[in-house]
Parts: structure tokens; sequence; C-alpha cells
């Protein structure tokens, strides 16, 4: 670990005024932290923006849900209003990490998260994604690491949320000096490419500051089911968020995203379009799950995630269905 | 067997894999060779009865599939090639009784074969996933023996209080606990009376390592004789001054009771000449015409979900052969946290390691899971109280390692109950699961 600056940021203005230069921006630090101590990040300046009025709030506006950066994982799991309308997050959120890290962490910090790759974490390891040649997950171990191949690098992202807000349609608001955009979150995360290792478009000068679902129909369902090796204090293995709505007992409108099969979390478009217009029946079902995995290119140690990710797609659209 | 030993020998890394092969049946014919190989990886380093944590996967696994092709229960396949001797030294056991008392008493704490409903009792939907399975496995340990020589010293101050000195340490095991109360047994004194003094080699006291599950053992009976030594002293010293015959008093509750008159031991203590009331002795060493071998069962109750490979473990059971209690609660202490180190070894812990850097990819916390307070059951102590007299005056051996053998093979065979699909590899993880369940094509 190296020496570094730490400031706290008073208000947003001087926040954004000052981003750009290299600080890291700390929150609930449960990321940053652990990045720092190992040198991954070698950050000069710290900024501490838990008190710089950055959102911390969960709001219903005309223009759907707000969910602050500064909300924390325990607040999601709390939330009464997240539970009612959207159970997948309340899931999501409540099999993350511990209860002790879900009271610090962020929702900010937790889409803005680095990739939990044994090779990426590891300090004597000078993997593609910190600027290396290539990927050592692919010739050496990688049973936690991406079926498709959408990178040289094979990390995947470790947020649940993420795979959550993605089904939910959910957009990002950025925030500049400059001004502020709003992105699709299926926009703002990309897998790494040469020109930007990196999961995000976050651009440097920016920092995300909410996080907002659109209005959903009424009659809307959801669910996240998870897969880890242990019961609680896991990474996912495959989550699988599924988040659809019926008119006349046919599926109008469905978004499946994945999460632990590729850099950034994944939405199976094949497998929405084979049961989008469908009763949902048993058929139907079967047909998504088999285009789950289309254009998989799987290692020979995680070729298991293939199946774990038809078995809880499965089980996900029998739960709902 | 093939050891991977690492780049580096660290010593203690060597362990007897082969040892389950040579002492837990009755076979005439035993060969286990073993080779350690060096690899592009850290050392290894011995872990909590090495070698026969991992042997004995292999070994009860490869019993629970004999069992069923013989159709045979896998208690009675056991109880049919049961071996009073070791067949290694040739020699018989110190307790030759004690795995038969561990087996009837995980079958008898467990209920065995009281079989939970094959799909999931909570679920009352006809479809469930959810499949239940028991499985139980057997273990023997080459340690849990003494391993003298050790020496031990118990003195009284002149206000009564007593400190027992040793050169041994508590490793967690609660040592100082148990040697507290052995020198309050032998002097009659209630426990908060006793001091324990450990780790102080500058007395050139000496103690065998903590290790092999030998502490107990080894310094109970130093201890003991140590008590029982200073009890002799304080007994002549009252006679003195209670002018009759050492066989005349008795020692109960801290007073020293004569025909007539009777004393305190703190009120003798202050009479005597100070620095004087000390009992020493030194365990030197024990015969060797018996073999010294722990021996546990456990049993396991597990469900999978056979849809998304998720084990869960609702029941361990675990029948040590730790010789004489000496502290039920400390002795269940160890069981629990063996069984639970056992549950990780089983389902989650494992070290993971890139061959061509050499680099341990796993080496913390966030990516080496070790179970939380979710994977862990209730842990059931099916108590096997059998002193053995023989090992050394107390009847103790010791409990840290044996707890911890079992459990593997016996979730192992759960699983197998449950599915019918056999997992080799450990840790027994989600991945090898569905691997498992995609190569035995059962029900998605």
């Amino acid at each position: 670990m190296r020496s570094f600056s730490y400031k706290r940021a008073a208000d947003i203005e001087e926040l954004t005024a000052g981003l750009g230069q290299g600080q890291r921006l700390l929150a609930g630090g449960t990321d940053l932290l652990p990045l720092l101590k190992t040198d991954i990040d070698q950050a000069a300046q710290v900024l501490d923006i838990k008190e710089s009025g950055l959102p911390a709030q969960i709001e219903e506006t005309i223009r759907g849900i707000e969910i602050g950066s500064l909300v924390t994982l325990s607040d999601i799991v709390d939330s009464p209003i997240l539970r009612k309308r959207f159970p997948l997050l309340h899931q999501a959120a409540q099999q993350s990490a511990t209860a002790q890290i879900r009271n610090r962490a962020t929702l900010g910090g937790n889409l803005l998260q680095r990739p939990r790759c044994w090779y990426f974490r590891n300090p004597r390891s000078h993997c593609w994604l910190k600027g290396g040649g290539s990927c050592p997950a692919i010739a050496g171990r990688h049973e936690h690491h991406a079926i498709f191949e959408d990178s040289p690098c094979r990390a995947v992202h470790p947020s649940d949320l993420a795979a959550c807000l993605l089904a939910l349609g959910a957009l990002v608001s950025l925030r500049s000096s400059s001004g502020r955009r709003e992105l699709p979150l299926s926009d703002f995360f990309a897998a790494p490419d040469r020109s930007r290792r990196y999961e995000t478009q976050l651009r440097q000068d920016e920092l995300l500051s909410l996080v907002r679902i659109p209005r959903q129909a009424d009659t809307l369902q959801s669910v996240y089911l998870k897969a880890m090796d242990r019961k609680a204090w896991a990474f996912a293995l495959v989550g699988v968020a599924v988040v659809l709505t019926r008119r006349d007992d046919v599926i109008s409108g469905v978004r499946i995203v994945a999460t632990g099969v590729a850099n950034v979390p994944r939405r199976l478009e094949r497998s929405e379009e084979a049961l989008a217009g469908t009763r949902g029946e048993s058929q139907d079902v079967d047909a998504a799950v088999r285009e789950a995995s289309a254009g998989v290119a799987a290692l020979p140690g995680n070729a298991y995630k293939i199946d774990l990710l038809e078995r809880l797609l499965g089980k996900a659209l029998r739960d709902l269905l | 067997m093939l050891i991977d030993g690492g780049a580096y020998r660290q010593g203690g890394e060597n362990s007897m894999v082969g040892g389950c092969y040579q002492k837990l049946y009755a076979c005439e014919n035993v060969r286990t060779e073993q080779r350690q190989y060096y690899s592009n990886s850290g050392p290894s380093v011995a872990f909590r009865a090495p070698g026969y944590v991992e042997g004995t996967f292999a070994l009860e696994q490869a019993m629970d599939e004999l069992a069923r092709r013989l159709d045979l229960d896998p208690f009675e396949l056991r109880e049919r090639n049961y071996t009073r001797v070791d067949q290694k030294k040739n020699l018989p056991y110190s307790s030759p009784d004690a795995l038969q008392r561990c087996y009837a008493a995980a079958r008898q704490v467990f209920g065995w074969p009281r079989r939970p409903d094959a799909k999931g009792e909570d679920s009352a939907e006809e479809d469930s996933s959810r499949r239940r399975g028991i499985g139980m496995a057997a273990s023997v340990w080459q340690g849990g023996g003494a391993n003298p020589p050790a020496s031990a010293q118990v003195s009284m101050a002149s206000d009564g209080t007593v400190t027992v000195h040793t050169g041994t340490q508590d490793i967690g095991t609660g040592t100082r606990t148990v040697l507290a109360q052995i020198a309050a047994g032998v002097l009659c004194l209630p426990l908060d009376h006793i001091q324990v003094h450990l780790g102080d080699t500058g007395m050139e006291l000496h103690s065998p390592s903590s290790a092999g599950s030998a502490t107990l053992p080894t310094v109970g009976p130093a201890v003991h004789g140590a008590a029982t030594a200073l009890r002799q002293q304080l007994l002549e010293a009252a006679a003195e001054e209670l002018d009759c015959a050492v066989d005349s008093l008795e020692l109960e509750r801290a007073v020293i009771r004569g025909p007539e008159k009777s004393l305190s031991l703190a009120e003798l203590a202050g009479k005597v000449q100070p620095d004087t009331l000390r009992g020493q002795f030194t365990y030197s060493n024990k015969p060797d015409e018996k073999s010294l071998s722990t021996f546990a069962v456990q049993c396991a109750e597990v469900e999978v979900d056979t849809v998304t490979g998720e084990i869960t473990v609702r029941r361990l059971v675990c029948a040590p052969d730790c010789g004489a209690l000496v502290n039920p609660m400390l002795a269940e202490s160890q069981i629990i946290g063996g069984v639970t180190q056992g549950t990780g070894f089983a389902l989650c812990e494992g070290r993971v390691s890139d061959s061509e850097s050499g680099l341990v990819l796993n080496a913390n916390l966030e990516d080496y899971l070790i179970p939380t307070l979710l994977d862990i059951p209730s842990i059931e102590h099916a108590s096997v109280e059998l002193p053995d007299r023989f090992e050394n005056s107390l009847g103790v051996k010791g409990l840290g390692e044996p707890p911890m053998i079992a459990t593997a093979p016996a979730i192992a065979n759960a699983v197998h109950d449950a599915l019918g699909v056999r997992l080799r590899d450990l840790p027994m993880d989600r991945r090898s699961l569905i691997d498992a369940l995609r190569g035995e094509g059962a029900t998605r």
C-alpha cells in the first residue's frame, strides 16, 4: 500500500470540479480499500464523498424510482417500496456479501467495483486488464471466469444488483463539472477492449450520481437467482435476473440478464425472444433455456457454468410462470 | 498415492495418506505406496490430522460403494471387517472396543438408518427437486496418545493458592482449563483455586510440541503425578501438625480431616516453611506392547437441489473415541470445531494455484471460502466414554484431530445416497456437482 492524500468533498460542485486528476472516490470503501492495500490501484489521492451531498435516498418520482449512488446495500434490502415493486432487487441485495459489508457498501460502488478475478487481484500477476499482454486465466484457473468471449479479459463483473437493474432497464445519471448525462445501464457497461481496459463507459471526469428505474407495469414480476459456493458471503458463480410482464396470459415483455458469465452483466436476448408473445408454457421455457447459451465459448474448466446458467434460468422462469 | 509437496520442503508435509488403509479394517493384504513430488507451488504443511483426512475421503467412499454392491448396511460391512489389532504394528489396540463403541453411539444418536423423506419434507409439492440422503464414515488416527516425556510442577503458596507449571501451550484446545481440572481433582480444591502457568520453559519442565492430539494424554498425567506428589506432602505436613498418622487423614473440599481435628489447606500452607510445598512429576515413557489409535464415526444427512446443484448439510453426528472425558463442554467444542473444519474441507475449501506461475490464487478470505454459520448444521456429539487405562493413568486421549477426519466422506456418501452420483474430488462445490449431474444424466 502506498501513501495517499485524503480529503473530504463538502459539496457536489467541489467534488466534480476536482474530477479527472486521477483521484479515487471513497464511499463505502469495500472495494477501493482492498485495491489500494494490494497496490492494484495506486491512486495518490482519495476523495471522501460520503458527505458530498450526492443522492443517498430511494425516491419515487414521476420518472420512476431513483436510487442515489450513496444508498447502501442495506438500504436496498430494507426498502419496502423496492421489496414490493421489484423483489429481485431485494433478493439480490440480500444475497450480496455480509450484513457488515452491506451496511457500508453503496450502490454506486457496487456498480463500479472492479472484477474479483484472482489474477487481477493478485499484485504479482500482470494480467491483461492491468495492462499486460494476455489473460492468464485462459490457460490457467478459470472456473469462476467468463463463458462468453467478449474481450481479451475473461474476468466477470461481480455485482448481483447490476444484473437486476439491467433487467429493469435502469439508467445511470453521470455528472461532471461540465454537466450531466444519462445512459442506459446496457450502454454504461461494456466489455473491456484494447482502448479501454475497464468495465464501464464512465469517463475520468465523471461520477455516478444515481440510478433510475423507469416506470414499469404494475403487473411486473421479477426474480433473481444466485448460485454460489457457500450459503452466504460469496460472489455469484452464475446469477440470473428475470423481469417479465404478462397481458391476458401472454408474455408481453421480458428481460433476462445473467451475471457471472461475461465481463459485464449480459442480456440473454435470444432467450427473451423465445419467450416473448408466448404463454410461457413448458416448451416455451425449454426453448428459452436452450437459447441461453447461444454464442458461448466456455473454457475447459468453466463449462459447468453453461449448465448452471440453463438450470437457474429454467428454475427462475418456472418460479415466475 | 501421489502427494504434491510444493517447491520446498517444510517438514510435516509428508503425511501418512495411506494410514487409514493400514489400520481401519481387518485385511490381511494391504500395500500402500506413497510418493511426494515437487511442483511449482507453495510448500504444503501439516494440517489437523494430516494425511488421514485426505486418505479417508477415498477409503470411506470406497467402503460405501462396496456396501452398496453387496447390498449391506454400511455399518454392517464395517463391523464385519472389524480389527482389534493394529495390523501395521502387529500389536493389539489399547482400546480394542473403542471403534465398536463409536459405531454404536453414532448409530444411536443419529437414529440410523432413519431416512428422511426422499423428497424434502418441508415441501408439499410433488415435483420437488430436492433429494435427501444419509451417509456415514469411520476414521482412525495414529495420534491422540501420549508423547512423553513431559514434566509438570504443582505448588502451593503460603496463602493456599495452587499453581500448575508446565512447558506446554494452549493452542485453543482448552489445555489451561483441563490441566487445572486435573490438579483440582487430585487436591480436592475448587477450580478457581488453581492457576495454570503455561509455556514456561525457564523452569526446564519439558513438554512435547502441541501436535498429534498429544497434549492432554501427555501433560495431563504429568500434572496428575505432580499434584499427587503435592497432595502427599500436604498430608504428611498435616499429619505432623495434627499429630496423627497420614493414613488416618482425609482430604475433602480444601480441608484435611484427622481423627480429632481438622485443618484447612490454607491454614496448613501458612504453617509450613514457604516454597516447600511443591510436587514434581515426569511422565517419562509408556509401554509399547499395545498400539494407541483414536477412532471416530460420523453420520451426515444432506439435502441436494437437483436443479441448482446446491448441497445443504442438515445434520452431522460425530462419535469420537477420546478416552475418559475430562470436560464435556470443551470436548463438544473440539467436535464442533473439527466437524466444521471437515465440512469446509468437504464443501468449499481448497487451495487454488496457477500451475504456470505457481501463484496461490486464493490466499485470502474472499476467495478461500471457509464455511459460514449458514453452511453448518447442528453438530451432535455422540459421547463414547471409554477410558483407555492402558494408554495412561488418566485414561484420556487427544481430541484435537479425530473429529475432522470422517466428515467429508460421510457427507459425500450422503450425497450419493440422495442422488446416486459419486463425487470423488474435493471440495464438493457447485461445479463438481453440476458436472456429476450432467454426467449421470440426472433430472434437471
